[in-house]
C-alpha cells in the first residue's frame, strides 16, 4: 500500500483531519515577540522573589531567558497561569499586576501551550534497549533462555537467580516519564560496551546447548551470505543494504582466514551484530528534507509495536508483514495487535508497564529479597506475581480499565490467601507435594467476595510497597493514590517545613491521627496534606504486608471535595464514582507515555483527549486503549528531522 | 575533527599483536613505561546522603589544633593526624533539598529536576578526569553501595560528565575488578573479542558518518563509549608515558562475591585503593548512600530506613537520633578504613595516602531541615600536594563550597578557576590559619551553686555515647566536665543542642555533690 492511501486510511481512523507539527504552532515569530514581553513583565514583577537571588518555592524565572528553554518548562508556566489567573500571585501584600501585564502573561500561555489542537508526533529519538528489552531481544533472536524462569504459569516459590544480563548490566533509571524505556536517559559507556560484548559471547555460546536455537539462527544455510542476510534483518529489525551485509561478511571471512570453523566464524559475526548500535538502539530513519510529520516505515512500526507490547524484538510474522508492506494496513494491524495480546509475551507488558507505573516491581528489589527470611521472600514474590498476573488478566480478558481500582477477581495462592484471610482456598497442587517445604504454590484466578479487596488500591503488593519496613505509612499511601491512580503527583514539602514536633509544641509519640491533625492546622502543610492524609488514613485497615486489621483503626475520612467514607470499600466507591475521569485520563497518559518512551508534553494534549474520549465511549475496554494508542499519530508518525531533540520536538533557533 | 580520535585505530590494531599475549590491560606485565620520579596525585571521594545530626557532628574546641572530636567523628580518633575537619564551608543558596544535594556535592551548584533527562552541571571529578584521565586506562571510576531511588533518580548519582549526563556507577566489586584487569578475557577468547571489537568500532565509525545530526546527539553515548574502548586498547598496547608504575607490587586479587552491605562496601573500598595503587585511574567517587537513601541498616540492629531516621525532628523520637547517628558513624568507620588502607600501601618512599586527596562528606548538614550550610566535610591525605592534616579549620565566615572543589582540583594538578559557585580557592588547606574561633577560655568557665540550682558556664558538647541523646557535658576552665543528664523533652524544648560547640551559660536543678554534680533539668540556657 502506498503512503498516500495509508495516510488517508489512518486519518479516518484517527478522527483527525490533519496531522500538525508541533513547531509550526509553538514557534511562530509572534510567539517569540510575545515572549520578550513576558520576560519584561517577569523581570519587573516576579524576579524579586522568583529570580536568581531568592528562588522562592525553588522557582527561578531567570532560568528561562529564551523561548527554547522556556518551552521545556511547560509545567512551570501552567502553574504560573493558574496563580496569575486566580490572583494568587503576586501575593496580597504586593501590588497586583496591571490588566495589561496579566494579559501579556495569559495570552502568551494560551498562544503557546494551548494552540496545539491537533495530534502531533513529538520527538522520537534513537533509544537504547533497556536491560530487559535487550535480554528479551537476545532470547527471541537466538532462541535461547537467559533467565531461568521458575515462575512458569505462576509456579514461583523461590527467587529466580539473576541472568547474566542482570548480573552484568546496570539497571536503567526511570526517566521523566517514570518509565525506564524513556529515551531521555538511556545512556551507555565504555564499561557497558565491553559487557555487551561479553554477554553476546555467552549468548552465542548457548546456541549449541539449547534445543532448536542453532536451527533458528543457522536455518538450513550452508553459506554465510544468505544466513547473515536473514539474521541481520531480524537483529536490526529492518532491511539491510548490500554494503552493510558486506561489512559483516568481511568479519566472517577474516575469522575463516584465521582458521576458524564455519560455525565459529558465523558466531563471531553474530557477536559483532549484537554489539552494534543497530541492534542495541532503536534507530528510525530520518526523512531528509521532510518538513511535515511522516509515517514511519512498516519495519519501524513493527519495532514500535513489539517493544510496546512485548518489550522485545518483532517476531517473524511481524517482520514478514512489514517486509510485504502490509503491517500498516488497518485490518492487518488490528489483527496483529490482537495476536500479540494473546501471546505469552504480553506478560512483559504487565511486568514493565504496570510494574513500573504501579510500582509493584519494587517488590523484587534484590536488597529487600536478600534480607528477608525465606517466608518473607515467598510472600513478597507472591504479592508481586499477583499484581503481575492481575494486570495480564485485565489485558488478555479486555476488562474495563477502571478495574485496576476495583475488581471481583484476583490471583491467589496459599500464601496470599492466608494474608487476605480467604477461607476455602484450594490450591491445585498435587497431593504428593502437600506439606512439603518446597511444594509449588501456584497462583490461580479467584473470585473475591470481600468488598475491601480487589483492584490495585487495596492489593497486598500496593500496601507493601507503600509501607516502611515494619509500619504503615499513610503518607506514602496517600501519595501513591494521588500520583499513580489519579495522576496528580504531590509537590515536595517546602524546604523550611515546620517539623511536626515543633508544630506539636514539643510533644512526642503522637499518634498518626494526631500528626495528621497538625498537618491540617498549618497552611503550608495543609495545602498538600488535605489531599494526602484522608486517602492514606482510609487505607490504615491494611497492615504493612496488606493484612486486614481493625483493632484501634479508624479508617473513616473525608476528602477535600466533601466525599465521606468509612471503609476502604467505600473509599474505592468514592474514587470510582467521583474521580473516574481523572483515573481514566491518567491511565491514558501513563500508557501513551510508556508506548512512546517519553514524558508527555503540552502538544500531546489533543491525543490524550481523543484517546480518553474514545475509551469512555467504548466501555473503558483495555483493548480499545491499546489499539487506540497503536493507531495514534505519535505512534504512527515521526516528526520531521528539523524538530530537534532535547525532548522538545520543536525547532531549535 | 570528529574522527580525529579514530586515526590511530589502524595503527593500534596492528600494534595489538604484541599485547595479545598479555592478559587484557594487565598492568603488572613487565616493563610498562619507565618509572617516574614522582607518583601522581589521586582524588577519592566518599559521599553519604541524608545529612547528619548536627549536634553530634560538630566539633567543640578553642583552636585549630585544640579541639575534641565529636561523637560522630570518634571513628577517626586513631587517624586524627591524617585528617582535616572543615567547618563553615557551605552552599550560598538557601533551600537545600534531597534532589539538589547529590549533584551539588561535586558540582558546587544545584541540580535540575528529579529525573535524569536534563543537562546537569559537570562535577569536579569529571572535570579532572577530562584533564588527566587519558594518562590512565580508566579516566575515572564510579561506585555505589546503594540502589536507584526511583521517584527521584537524580539523588542517586554524584558524578556528571561534560555533557550533563549522569555517570553510571557500579556496585559489584567483582565487576569493577574485571573492568580494571580482565575486561576482554584471555587467550583465544581475547583474540576473538578483540577482532569482534574491531568490527564493531569500524561499523560505528561508518554509522557515525551517516547518522543524521539529530540522531547523532542521541547516539552520542554509544560513540563516546566506542572512543573510550579504543583509548583503552591503545593504552594497553602502548602505555602512555605518563602512566605510573607502582613501586610496590600490588596485590591483584579478585574480590569474593559481595554478600551483605558491610562486605560489599569493604570490597569496594579495596577496589578504590587498588585502582589508585595500580594507577588504573586517578579519580574515583563512591556514593555510599544516595541523597535520599532508603537503605535499612539491619546489620546494625536498625529496622527503619535511613531517610526516615534522618528526619529525626519531625519523626520525633530519641531512638531515631541514636539510630541515625549509628549509621553516620558507620559511614565514618568506612572512611577511616580507607585512610588506613591507603596509609598501609608504600609508594615511592612514602605512602599511597600521601599521594591521594580523600574526601568524605554529605550534601546537606541537618538531615531534617535539609540545610546547605556548614556542610559535614573531612579531608585526608594529600601530603605531597602540600595539604596539612591534623587540624580543624573553622572559618570565621562561611566559605563558598565551590572554593573547596577548586582547591581539591588544584591539589591533583588541575586548574578549575570559576568552577561551580566558587570565588577562588579555599584558604588554609595547606597552612595554619590560626583563626580566632571566638571561644576563649578566660577563666570564667565555672560552676556555682545558688538557691538549689547549679549555674554553669563553659564549652558545651554531647556525650560520645550515641545511645544517650539526653547527656551533655560542659567543659570548665579547670579542665573538668559538668554532666547534664536531663529528659530529652526538656533539652529539646530549651534547644540545648543549639549550643553545642559554643560557650553556654545554663542553670537548673542537680543531683550529687562536689565534682560529680549532675544537672538534671535545664531551666535556662543562653550564651
Amino acid at each position: 500500500m502506498n503512503t498516500k492511501t495509508r495516510q488517508a486510511l489512518l486519518m479516518l481512523l484517527c478522527c483527525c483531519a490533519r496531522v500538525a507539527s508541533a513547531d509550526e504552532n509553538a514557534l511562530s515569530p509572534r510567539s517569540e515577540v510575545r515572549f520578550e514581553e513576558v520576560l519584561s513583565v517577569l523581570k519587573s514583577r516576579c524576579f524579586g522573589c522568583h529570580g536568581p537571588k531568592k528562588k522562592k518555592g525553588k522557582l527561578d524565572f531567570s532560568l528561562y531567558s529564551d523561548l527554547t528553554s522556556a518551552l521545556l518548562a511547560d509545567d512551570i508556566w501552567k502553574k504560573m497561569r493558574t496563580k496569575v489567573e486566580e490572583g494568587e500571585m503576586p501575593p496580597k501584600k504586593a501590588e497586583p499586576l496591571t490588566v495589561e501585564q496579566k494579559e501579556i502573561l495569559l495570552d502568551w500561555y494560551k498562544a503557546t501551550f494551548e494552540a496545539v489542537t491537533e495530534p502531533v508526533p513529538g520527538p522520537s529519538p534513537p533509544r537504547r534497549l533497556t536491560r530487559r528489552e535487550y535480554q528479551n531481544s537476545l532470547e527471541d533472536l537466538l532462541g535461547i533462555e537467559l533467565q531461568q524462569e521458575i515462575a512458569k504459569d505462576g509456579f514461583r516459590y523461590m527467587r529466580p537467580p539473576p541472568s547474566i544480563v542482570e548480573k552484568l548490566l546496570l539497571p536503567d533509571p526511570p526517566g521523566a516519564s517514570g518509565f525506564n524505556n524513556d529515551g531521555s536517559v538511556l545512556g551507555l559507556n565504555e564499561a557497558a560496551l565491553i559487557k555487551y560484548l561479553q554477554i553476546a559471547q555467552y549468548a552465542v555460546g548457548q546456541l549449541d546447548s539449547v534445543k532448536g536455537a542453532r536451527e533458528l539462527v543457522f536455518g538450513g544455510h550452508k553459506e554465510a551470505a544468505p544466513l547473515l542476510e536473514s539474521f541481520l534483518v531480524r537483529a536490526f529489525r529492518r532491511p539491510v543494504e548490500k554494503a552493510e551485509t558486506a561489512v559483516y561478511l568481511g568479519v566472517y571471512e577474516k575469522s575463516r582466514a584465521a582458521g576458524e570453523s564455519f560455525d565459529r566464524a558465523i558466531k563471531d559475526v553474530l557477536m559483532t551484530a549484537l554489539t552494534s548500535s543497530n541492534f542495541l538502539y532503536r534507530i528510525e530513519a530520518a526523512a531528509p528534507g521532510a518538513s511535515k510529520p511522516y509515517l514511519v516505515s512498516d519495519f519501524e512500526l513493527a519495532t514500535r509495536l513489539a517493544y510496546f507490547l512485548w518489550s522485545s524484538t518483532p517476531d517473524d510474522e511481524l517482520l514478514r508483514l512489514a517486509g510485504a508492506g502490509k503491517l500498516s494496513e488497518p485490518t492487518v494491524l488490528s489483527a496483529q495487535v490482537q495476536r500479540m495480546l494473546k501471546s505469552p509475551k504480553i506478560r512483559e507488558f504487565s511486568r514493565n508497564f504496570a510494574g513500573q507505573w504501579l510500582g509493584f516491581r519494587e517488590l523484587l528489589d534484590s536488597s529487600v529479597l536478600v534480607k528477608g527470611g525465606n517466608k518473607l521472600v515467598k510472600q513478597r514474590l507472591a504479592m508481586h506475581d499477583e499484581a503481575l498476573l492481575f494486570f495480564e488478566y485485565l489485558v488478555k480478558a479486555n476488562r474495563p480499565v477502571l478495574e485496576i481500582l476495583d475488581s471481583g477477581k484476583t490471583y491467589l495462592n496459599k500464601i496470599l490467601a492466608a494474608i487476605y484471610g480467604v477461607r476455602g482456598f484450594r490450591s491445585p497442587v498435587a497431593k504428593k507435594f502437600r506439606g512439603r517445604e518446597d511444594a509449588p504454590d501456584p497462583l490461580i484466578l479467584w473470585d473475591i467476595k470481600d468488598p475491601n479487596r480487589g483492584g490495585y488500591l487495596t492489593m497486598a503488593a500496593t500496601m507493601a510497597i507503600t509501607s516502611a519496613p515494619q509500619r504503615t505509612s499513610p503518607i506514602r499511601r496517600g501519595v501513591w493514590v494521588l500520583d499513580k491512580l489519579l495522576g496528580t503527583p504531590v509537590p515536595d514539602p517546602p524546604p523550611a517545613i515546620p517539623s511536626l514536633e515543633q508544630a506539636g509544641g514539643g510533644r512526642r509519640n503522637l499518634t498518626v491521627r494526631e500528626q495528621m491533625k497538625i498537618h491540617a492546622s498549618k497552611e503550608t502543610c495543609n495545602k498538600c496534606h488535605q489531599h494526602i492524609d484522608p486517602l492514606g488514613l482510609g487505607l490504615e485497615n491494611f497492615g504493612p504486608m496488606g493484612r486486614f486489621r481493625s483493632k484501634g483503626i479508624d479508617a473513616a475520612g473525608k476528602l477535600p471535595g466533601g466525599q465521606e467514607f468509612s471503609t476502604p470499600a467505600e473509599l474505592k466507591k468514592v474514587l470510582k464514582s467521583d474521580f473516574q475521569g481523572q483515573i481514566r485520563r491518567n491511565i491514558v497518559v501513563r500508557m501513551l507515555s510508556y508506548a512512546l518512551g517519553r514524558r508527555l508534553r503540552y502538544y500531546d494534549e489533543p491525543v490524550i483527549s481523543l484517546l480518553a474520549r474514545d475509551l469512555e465511549k467504548g466501555e473503558d475496554r483495555l483493548h480499545l486503549l491499546i489499539e487506540g494508542i497503536v493507531r495514534s499519530v505519535p505512534f504512527q508518525y515521526r516528526a520531521p528531522s528539523t524538530a530537534k531533540i532535547n525532548g522538545t520536538g520543536v525547532k531549535k533557533q | 575533527m570528529r574522527d580525529a580520535y579514530l586515526i590511530s585505530r589502524r595503527t593500534l590494531l596492528r600494534g595489538l599483536g604484541a599485547s595479545l599475549a598479555l592478559p587484557w590491560l594487565d598492568i603488572m606485565s613487565p616493563a610498562l613505561g619507565a618509572a617516574k620520579a614522582k607518583p601522581p596525585m589521586r582524588l577519592g571521594v566518599l559521599y553519604k546522603g541524608n545529612g547528619v545530626h548536627p549536634p553530634s557532628w560538630d566539633i567543640s574546641g578553642t583552636g585549630e589544633t585544640k579541639f575534641e572530636l565529636s561523637p560522630l567523628l570518634q571513628p577517626l580518633a586513631a587517624q586524627r593526624d591524617e585528617v582535616l575537619f572543615l567547618s563553615n564551608v557551605d552552599h550560598a543558596a538557601g533551600g537545600w533539598s534531597h534532589q539538589s544535594s547529590a549533584v551539588a556535592f561535586l558540582a558546587g551548584t544545584g541540580a535540575k529536576g528529579k529525573a535524569l533527562d536534563r543537562k546537569q552541571p559537570i562535577t569536579i571529578d569529571q572535570l579532572i578526569a577530562g584533564r588527566i584521565g587519558d594518562r590512565t586506562p580508566l579516566p575515572s571510576l564510579e561506585m555505589t553501595s546503594d540502589g536507584i531511588f526511583l521517584p527521584e533518580p537524580i539523588t542517586s548519582y554524584i558524578s556528571f560528565d561534560g555533557k550533563g549526563r549522569a555517570v553510571p556507577r557500579e556496585s559489584d566489586p567483582q565487576i569493577i575488578f574485571d573492568r580494571m584487569f580482565r575486561g576482554l578475557g584471555t587467550g583465544r577468547n581475547q583474540v576473538r573479542n578483540l577482532s569482534v571489537l574491531d568490527a564493531v568500532l569500524s561499523e560505528a565509525k561508518s554509522l557515525r558518518r551517516k547518522a543524521s545530526d539529530a540522531d547523532q546527539s542521541r547516539l552520542d553515548s554509544y560513540f563516546d563509549a566506542v572512543r573510550d574502548v579504543e583509548k583503552r586498547l591503545k593504552e594497553s598496547s602502548s602505555p602512555g608515558k605518563d602512566r605510573w608504575t607502582p613501586t610496590a607490587k600490588p596485590d591483584i586479587r579478585r574480590p569474593p562475591v559481595a554478600g551483605d552491605l558491610p562486605t560489599r562496601v569493604r570490597s569496594l573500598l579495596d577496589m578504590m585503593a587498588l585502582a589508585f595503587w595500580t594507577d588504573t585511574t586517578r579519580v574515583s567517587t563512591f556514593l555510599m548512600a544516595n541523597s535520599s537513601s532508603r537503605i535499612v541498616f539491619d546489620f546494625l540492629g536498625i529496622n527503619e530506613e535511613h531517610h526516615y531516621l534522618s528526619h529525626f525532628v519531625r519523626n520525633a523520637g530519641t531512638k531515631y537520633i541514636t539510630h541515625f547517628n549509628m549509621i553516620t558513624k558507620w559511614h565514618l568507620e568506612q572512611y577511616a578504613y580507607l585512610i588506613r588502607r591507603l596509609a598501609e600501601i608504600p609508594e615511592a618512599g612514602g605512602r599511597l595516602l600521601d599521594n591521594t586527596v580523600l574526601m568524605f562528606g554529605s550534601g546537606m548538614k541537618h538531615g531534617d531541615y535539609h540545610s546547605g550550610r556548614d556542610l559535614p566535610l573531612v579531608l585526608a591525605g594529600g601530603k605531597n600536594a602540600g595539604l596539612k592534616m591534623g587540624r580543624w579549620l573553622k572559618y570565621p565566615k562561611p566559605q563558598p563550597y565551590g572554593n573547596l572543589l577548586v582547591s581539591m582540583a588544584k591539589a591533583v594538578g588541575v586548574k578549575a578557576d570559576g568552577f561551580g559557585s566558587s570565588t577562588g580557592e579555599l584558604a588554609g588547606l595547606d597552612r595554619e590559619m590560626n583563626y580566632d574561633f571566638g571561644i576563649k577560655d578566660d577563666g570564667s568557665w565555672t560552676m556555682t551553686e545558688k538557691d538549689n540550682r547549679l549555674h554553669v558556664k563553659g564549652l558545651l558538647r554531647p556525650t560520645n555515647d550515641l545511645e544517650k541523646t539526653n547527656v551533655y557535658f560542659v567543659r570548665l576552665s579547670d579542665g573538668s566536665d559538668v554532666m547534664i543528664d536531663a529528659p530529652f523533652g526538656n533539652l529539646n524544648s530549651r534547644r540545648v543542642d543549639h549550643y553545642v560547640g559554643r560557650v553556654a551559660t545554663l542553670s537548673g536543678p542537680f543531683k550529687g555533690s562536689g565534682k560529680s554534680r549532675v544537672v538534671t533539668s535545664v531551666e535556662k540556657i543562653g550564651p
